[in-house]
């Protein structure tokens, strides 16, 4: 890579550091952090401890059955389909989302006027309600839906959406269409941290727009791309709402998702399995975002 | 930094230990209505004929063919008054169809049928006469009559195929005003309007003057409207009382209708009078009698009783209602609270939401206190140890026990049944009936006649008739279903010989009979209003069995009363389906973590009792307990001998001529399917009716369609 293009801020892990960045933040910064700190602690960290102990109890959180729970978890194939499941739908769609909202971002901001429209209406799928998608849902995807029409007007035999592995595919869509202008405006602000001075020095030295990109853009979206990368997989969760609202408790296979099998052991009160495949899934996503963090800060260091 | 992180965590564990949520407990409230019974001795055997309240307080109650009663300290004592001169009403009436009212001063006031009219008739103190006879048709009948001012009589009666008010003058007997009207179950006049309150429940306002409707609002499903002496409206219903100011249009529920003599067995509102002091006294027809209640404003009674005990249901049930009521007559002091998951009239949340809410209240220690399993996952509850365990808690050689292993694991019984339906073939005592199995059934009905492809079904249709009468595939679905549930439906999921054999047996009959998803309307049915505003649809099968459109009837038994109707035309038989299975309905199980145990227990207790089980079945299912299906099989063979006797120009057959008994005791196993598997198998099973795809193709996609369901409860 060509130094004279290095962002600057890459520079700062070569400088040592001294006292006085080690000093501790102000204690009335911990004041400001207290009531939200507290909170995570009532509304999230005690209930996830209270999870994990339910895990080794029976259902009633009477008796410990050690890692029976886990076991039985492990072991249960309707886990194993929704565990499949949603690791593909997340490793098909993390990444088209990611480069879709890129590739979004990069047009509205090349755009006249600074594509004031465009942003706002690709924002505004986010703010359509759950329920309002699961009836356009409906009304497009049906057997007899404005889809099938369109096919059958084009000469093709109408497709069975929901009730095939087609649903994985709406299912994919829907999650696109939804939560691209969510992470195009990250991507905008991250696009609006990088220094104007790195693309004019670029130009002048010669650069193209294609090695602008890929050697001022790309590196400096890289603290953008973590964090947008991991709101997005925690919104790929939320797809759930749309498939339970459309296709209820047991839609077809192909879109069965962790939240699916959860929901159900909830309302069957199998609390001890449910823990158990939480506490899991928890696990499993704390590590790859763990692991996206290392190889970011390792490709950071480089 | 560390200290403060330790200090904040202590607090917050200190918080959450010290259950800062709990909010403790209000300090008792005193003051409500309290209910008191005042039937006067002896006339607990006699029908109410009238309520009345004379200008100096004194109540007067009307009973029988004719008891009259007074009191003069609210109903505390009662004296007997000499009613010989009804005899001689009636004579000179020619009629005993006589509606009776007293006016302010005890003088007695009667209309009668006449040969054109109406007879008006006074007795006061210087003995018994004739008014006059008023206006109206001909065969015209006096329903309701009242007092007014200036000596006006006013009397509701039918007429001429409709309700009409007749406005006599007292003293003269003539018509000084006549109109129609809506059909009404009582009145009130207030100056120059009328106030009429029709059976359905609602207030419509007359001008006297003219005749026109001025106004009219609803009082609530069912309810028995009265004017009190004040203007303002009481409603009465199984709701409860409720109070609507005069001139005003807001409600107060005073008195709630759960668990009180509103919904006890086989009770129902007879009449309402609002008495001068503000209290309400409500006539009830009771099984062979009357009972007279009175409710006042007891600033002393505390508004909660000592103990509490909640009873959580998905839905309402009439059974369940005439427990809680049987319950309360036994523990006066226990205050129990229904908890409807789906409350009336509410159509916006799904079972599984309201399932979530209960699943989140057992596991944060909130349970209620008795459990009523309809439509809940109860084999899990049982199997995870969530309800308590009453094995013993009734005698069970007083009930059919084969009906209790429906809740039955390990030898243990975690719930008791109150009532179950029942699977079954009507056919006319001394035919064949194929009840060996699903596929012999349908080939049977294969082999017999089809129905007409179109036009409705009536009258006798020969002796070639078709086998069974369905009317769409939900109903020929739903009962096969029912039947095959119990082998379909296994731990390890559905039994694909049984899915295959209940395709096959239902798509051969859906073939035949040309059944569709829409109902073919071949058939009328027959509705029946029930209490509590709620309404009861005949099976079109007994229906089509009743009027000869088919040799057999596959149906759901939920009432002895279901098999009223076709005793009319031939004795009838009654067997089980195929597989002898019976669905339990309104199960009810006390969970471990209840906080009134005991009391839930006694709960049970009541809902298998005598006078609950032998009380009107409602169409809710037959009564599990031994004596109480006794006797309402000699019920129905009594109203049967009955009818008989009051037709004997019709030589109509014996009527019932099956064991109920015998065949509650053969019914085997528990159905038990929850509907979320039992749409799903049915969304397969109309693929295959419709042709969509092979037997085998649709068999193949209801064992994929619910293998997620049995996987997941691996």
């Amino acid at each position: 890579m060509n130094r004279r293009w290095q962002t600057p801020w890459r520079r700062r892990g070569s400088i040592s550091k001294s006292g006085a960045d080690r000093a501790a933040p102000p204690r009335a910064a911990w004041a400001f952090l207290a009531p939200s700190l507290a909170g995570v602690l009532l509304f999230v960290l005690f209930p996830f401890a209270d999870t994990v102990r339910r895990s080794f109890f029976d259902p009633m959180g009477g008796s410990f059955v050690g890692l029976a729970n886990y076991q039985s978890v492990l072991a249960n194939s309707a886990f194993r389909l929704a565990a499949k499941n949603t690791a593909r739908f997340i490793a098909v769609c993390l990444p088209l989302l990611l480069v879709l909202s890129l590739a979004l971002a990069l047009m509205v901001r090349a755009a006249k006027g600074g594509g004031r429209l465009f942003r706002t209406t690709y924002l505004v799928p986010m703010a359509v309600p759950v329920a309002s998608i699961a009836l356009l849902w409906q009304a497009l995807f049906a057997q007899n839906g404005i889809a099938n029409s369109l096919l059958s007007a084009m000469g093709s035999r109408p497709v069975d959406f929901m009730g095939t592995g087609a649903a994985f595919w709406v299912l994919i869509f829907t999650y696109l269409w939804k939560n691209s202008g969510y992470d195009m405006i990250l991507w905008m602000a991250g696009l609006d941290g990088i220094p104007q001075s790195l693309y004019e020095a670029a130009r002048v030295d010669g650069a193209s727009n294609f090695q602008c990109f890929c050697h001022i853009t790309l590196p400096g979206l890289l603290p953008t791309l973590f964090m947008t990368a991991v709101l997005s997989l925690l919104n790929t969760f939320k797809v759930f709402r749309e498939a339970y609202l459309v296709a209820g408790s047991y839609p077809q296979t192909d879109i069965y998702l962790l939240q699916h099998l959860f929901n159900n052991w909830f309302a069957d009160l199998d609390l001890g399995r449910l823990s158990a495949a939480a506490v899991l899934v928890a696990a499993v996503l704390l590590t790859v975002i763990l692991l996206f963090q290392r190889v970011l800060n390792r490709g950071d260091e480089l | 930094m560390k200290r403060f992180l330790s200090l904040l965590l202590c607090g917050a564990l200190a918080v959450c230990a010290a259950g800062c949520g709990r909010i403790p407990a209000a300090a008792q409230a005193a003051g409500r209505y309290v209910e008191r019974e005042i039937t006067p001795p002896g006339a607990q055997e006699k029908r109410a004929r009238g309520l009345f309240q004379l200008a100096d307080g004194r109540l007067c109650y009307l009973a029988g063919d004719l008891d009259w009663y007074e009191s003069g300290d609210g109903g505390a004592t009662w004296q007997p008054q000499n009613t010989d001169w009804y005899e001689e009403l009636c004579a000179l009436a020619g009629s005993r169809e006589i509606a009776l009212c007293l006016d302010g001063d005890g003088a007695v006031w009667a209309a009668a049928p006449a040969q054109d009219g109406i007879g008006l008739f006074y007795k006061g103190e210087d003995g018994l006469r004739q008014i006059g006879t008023a206006g109206a048709e001909s065969g015209a009948r006096p329903l309701q009559l009242r007092t007014g001012a200036d000596q006006s009589v006013f009397v509701l009666a039918l007429s001429g195929g409709g309700t009409v008010m007749l406005v006599i003058d007292g003293a003269s007997g003539q018509v000084k005003q006549q109109f129609s009207v809506e059909p009404g179950a009582d009145f009130g006049v207030r100056g120059e309007k009328l106030e009429l309150f029709t059976a359905g429940g609602e207030q419509v306002t007359y001008d006297l003057t003219g005749g026109q409707e001025t106004a009219r609002r609803p009082l609530g499903t069912g309810a028995l409207g009265a004017l009190g002496p004040d203007g303002a409206v009481w409603a009465v219903s199984a709701e409860g009382l409720s109070l609507i100011a005069a001139g005003g249009s807001v409600t107060e529920d005073l008195f709630a209708g759960t668990g009180n003599r509103f919904q006890a067995p086989d009770t129902s509102l007879r009449g309402v009078l609002p008495l001068q002091d503000g209290a309400l006294c409500v006539a009830y027809d009771t099984r062979g009698g009357g009972a007279l209640c009175l409710y006042a404003y007891d600033p002393d009674a505390l508004v909660r009783g000592e103990n509490s005990l909640v009873v959580w249901s998905l839905r309402g049930s009439l059974t369940l209602n005439a427990a809680i009521s049987a319950f309360k007559e036994e523990n006066p002091q226990v205050d129990v609270v229904l908890q409807l998951g789906h409350e009336t009239g509410d159509a916006g949340l799904s079972d599984a939401d309201i399932i979530r809410s209960l699943n989140a209240a057992l596991l944060t220690g909130d349970a209620p206190d008795l459990l009523i399993l309809d439509g809940l996952p109860a084999d899990s509850l049982m199997e995870k140890g969530l309800l308590e365990d009453l094995t013993g808690l009734v005698e069970e050689a007083d009930y059919f026990e084969n009906l209790f292993t429906a809740w039955t694991l390990d030898g243990k019984t975690y719930a008791y049944p109150a009532r179950v339906q029942l699977p079954v073939l009507l056919a006319q005592a001394g035919t064949r009936v194929e009840n060996g199995s699903l596929s012999a059934l349908a080939a049977a009905a294969a082999a017999g006649r089809g129905l007409p492809a179109a036009g409705e079904v009536t009258g006798f249709a020969g002796a070639d008739q078709p086998l069974l009468y369905f009317d769409d595939w939900r109903a020929l679905f739903d009962v096969f279903y029912a039947a095959a549930a119990p082998r379909l439906l296994t731990d390890k999921g559905c039994d694909e010989a049984a899915l295959t054999e209940l395709f096959s047996a239902t798509g051969a009959i859906s073939e035949k009979y040309g059944l569709a998803a829409e109902p073919s309307g071949r058939v009328s049915g027959t509705v029946m209003d029930l209490d509590g505003g709620q309404e009861y649809c005949f099976p079109l099968q007994i229906e089509a069995y009743k009027y000869g459109a088919a040799c057999q009837c596959a149906v759901l038994l939920e009432d002895l009363a279901n098999l009223n109707g076709p005793f009319w035309l031939r004795d009838t038989q009654v067997a089980l389906m195929p597989g002898g299975a019976f669905l339990p309905r309104i199960s009810a199980a006390v969970p471990v973590n209840a906080a009134q145990k005991e009391l839930a227990k006694k709960f049970v207790g009541a809902l298998l009792s005598q006078p609950v089980q032998a009380a009107k079945n409602y169409y809710e299912g037959l009564p599990v307990r031994r004596e109480a299906l006794a006797a309402l099989q000699e019920q129905l063979r009594q109203s049967i001998r009955h009818w008989q006797e009051q037709h004997p120009e019709n030589s109509y057959p014996a009527g019932l001529v099956f064991d109920s008994a015998a065949l509650l005791s053969g019914a085997g196993a528990a159905s038990k399917s929850n509907d979320q598997l039992k749409e799903t198998i049915y969304e397969q099973a109309t693929k295959f009716y419709d042709k969509s795809c092979t037997l085998e193709q649709a068999v193949a996609n209801a064992m994929e369609a619910t293998r997620l369901y049995f996987e997941e409860r691996r």
